[in-house]
């Protein structure tokens, strides 16, 4: 008895650990100093992103990386719906530099596998790099954000990137409230 | 071959489908949660139609009006599916506010730009544009109505309009004719005159040309004084009337009815202003000697706010808002006797900052910590005189607590003010 009380006790010690370990992206450098992160599908299995998920809307997921000690900066976007009448993941990523895939996905898991595979967010000036990256869930489509993409075209040099930044931050310029937002600090290095 | 030609079709048609935006065909409208408000009330402030198809833009559109209105704290919006396939019921659940509400925007400014140091309160209009009283209670009627009483404020930076607080009861009919427009009737009772019952209507129309744009108007008939007062045995009536007239054009997509941290506000305003006074001018050795006062004003205000919001944490936001009027000034009896002519104007710039100091759920509401720092101008130019000296440059820089929870909304904060 004594046994198996300690070892509940030794597993609600490392829970949160291990909650928050299955919270944080892996990032890794891929050929051409580009930084690739792959999220973790516990984001999928939150309360509240979940929810939105089920919804039938859209739900869009902003990813951006900031260099801490440089103004580089790099984003990309994930949006995802549940079709409710087919049963089907309706997705889309939209990579830093412009690149756009768009799947149909059947299964849960077919999502989180997709979810999963590397997203390219960053292009690196060095072999060792060290970024703030900041994922914000938003309901709706960024679509909707036409007139932001406007306007911050015309601003898209003061932010120091081209179109595909502009195109895969307009997710944060649409006027609603983010579901939930998260924040990795990252080291990531050339193998 | 030819299986292989259907396929791609088949493959081609799904991509197409899938790279066009999403359209939903809203079956039925079903609002969730609400216990003091209308189902139907929320329906129709969000202009979709059941039977129509809408898009995710729309939706959004949508859900940013209902979160721009001040009787409900949060919406959230889902689809389930309908009767048929391709059918859709759209849920909205909702949050409400209380039914007592407060709206306290005190903000005390320091200023010392022209004559003795003095505080004076902010009057902001950047953000806002609920016309929400400063205290209140609100009871819904019927399907689509509001009945309301409270304390409201009337302030602008005009310098030919009067700015007073006053006890106004009312009524708010919307959907008028299932059109979206709503009109309000308000009885008010400007501060100081309770007792004597000068009365003083409002009316308020307006009608949503799309989701993020209305056109209001706004007719006020104040009366301040309407009395007369017997000096050296002559009966002098003291009448204090102001009637303004607005036609306002909004373009609001902003997320919050006080304090936005996303989209962008566009106002412009002609507007029409009179005002009335008679009084006496002054006892002389002969008598009293009555005198009459009427103002004339034509004006246009414009306000442009636009906001962004950095990360959940950080907002920054941009303003600009001006105005120029002509005031005719036309005095009757008294040494004053004759006709004036005026023309004032004022231009704030203004940026801002704010920080999300909430952690809690949405729900629950928000809290916010902003500062501020604004460039304003104003002048008067006179007709056959010089440029009155009350023209001035304004610095102003202040810093504010933001509070709303499902009681009401308040920003207290404080200000410092110097010019040249």
């Amino acid at each position: 008895m004594g046994r198996v009380a300690g070892l509940l006790a030794l597993a609600m010690l490392l829970l949160p650990a291990g909650v928050a370990a299955q919270q944080r992206p892996a990032f890794a450098m891929q050929p051409g100093r580009v930084v690739a992160a792959a999220l973790p599908a516990s984001i999928l299995s939150d309360r509240e992103v979940e929810r939105r998920l089920r919804s039938g809307l859209t739900a869009t997921f902003v990813l951006e990386a900031k260099q801490r000690d440089a103004a580089r900066r790099g984003a990309s976007r994930i949006e995802i719906r549940f079709d409710l009448w087919d049963e089907v993941w309706i997705a889309r990523r939209v990579e830093f530099d412009g690149k756009e895939e768009r799947q149909r996905i059947a299964t849960r898991a077919a999502l989180e596998k997709w979810w999963s595979a590397p997203l390219r967010l960053f292009a690196a000036a060095a072999d060792r790099v060290a970024l703030q990256v900041t994922l914000t869930v938003l309901p709706f489509s960024p679509a909707e954000g036409e007139d932001a993409r406007a306007w911050i075209s015309k601003t898209g040099e003061a932010v120091g990137e081209g179109s595909p930044l502009i195109a895969a931050m307009v997710g944060t310029t649409v006027s609603a409230k983010p579901i939930r937002s998260y924040r990795w600090s990252a080291e990531v290095a050339a193998p | 071959m030819t299986r292989i030609l259907l396929l791609m079709l088949i493959a081609s048609s799904a991509l197409a489908q899938e790279a066009a935006p999403a359209a939903f065909f809203i079956e039925r409208i079903e609002v969730r949660n609400a216990r003091r408000v209308s189902p139907a009330l929320i329906i129709s402030e969000t202009l979709l139609h059941e039977g129509t198809e809408v898009s995710e833009a729309q939706l959004a559109a949508a859900a940013a009006r209902l979160a721009r209105l001040p009787f409900l704290l949060s919406t959230d919006f889902a689809l389930e599916k309908g009767s048929d396939r391709g059918r859709h019921v759209l849920v909205i659940n909702v949050v409400e506010t209380k039914p007592f509400f407060f709206l306290v925007d005190t903000r005390p400014v320091l200023r010392e730009d022209h004559g003795p140091s003095r505080f004076e309160y902010s009057d902001d209009d950047f953000g806002s544009e609920s016309k929400d009283a400063a205290l209140g209670f609100r009871w819904f009627v019927g399907r689509r109505g509001i009945v309301h009483v409270g304390v409201l404020s009337q302030s602008d930076r005009r310098t030919f309009t009067s700015h007073y607080s006053a006890v106004a009861a009312g009524y708010t009919q919307y959907d008028l004719f299932g059109t979206g427009a709503f009109v309000t009737l308000n009885a008010r009772l400007p501060e100081g005159r309770w007792t004597e019952g000068t009365g003083s209507p409002q009316l308020i129309a307006g009608v949503p040309l799309s989701a993020s744009q209305t056109l209001t108007l706004d007719f006020q008939d104040t009366h301040f004084r309407d009395d007369t007062r017997d000096i050296a045995g002559v009966e002098i009536p003291f009448r204090d009337a102001e009637r303004l007239l607005s036609l306002s054009w909004t373009y609001n997509t902003t997320n919050h009815p006080f304090a936005p941290t996303r989209g962008t506000i566009l106002r412009v305003t002609p507007l029409r202003a009179m005002r009335d006074r008679s009084r006496v001018s002054q006892v002389t050795g002969g008598g009293v000697v009555p005198s009459a006062r009427h103002n004339n004003a034509w004006g246009l205000d414009l306000a442009a706010s636009r906001y962004w919001e950095l990360s959940e944490r950080h907002a920054v936001s941009a303003a600009l808002v001006a105005g120029w009027a002509d005031v005719e000034e036309r005095t009757v009896g008294g040494f004053a006797e004759g006709v004036l002519r005026s023309r004032p104007a004022y231009q704030v710039v203004r940026a801002g900052y704010s920080r999300n100091l909430w952690a809690g759920q949405a729900r629950s509401g928000d809290s916010r910590l902003e500062l501020d720092g604004r460039f304003m101008t104003r002048q008067l130019h006179r007709d056959g005189g010089d440029q009155f000296g009350d023209s001035d440059k304004i610095y102003q820089a202040s810093i504010a607590w933001v509070r709303r929870s499902s009681w009401g909304m308040a920003r207290l904060g404080i200000g410092y003010a110097w010019g040249e």
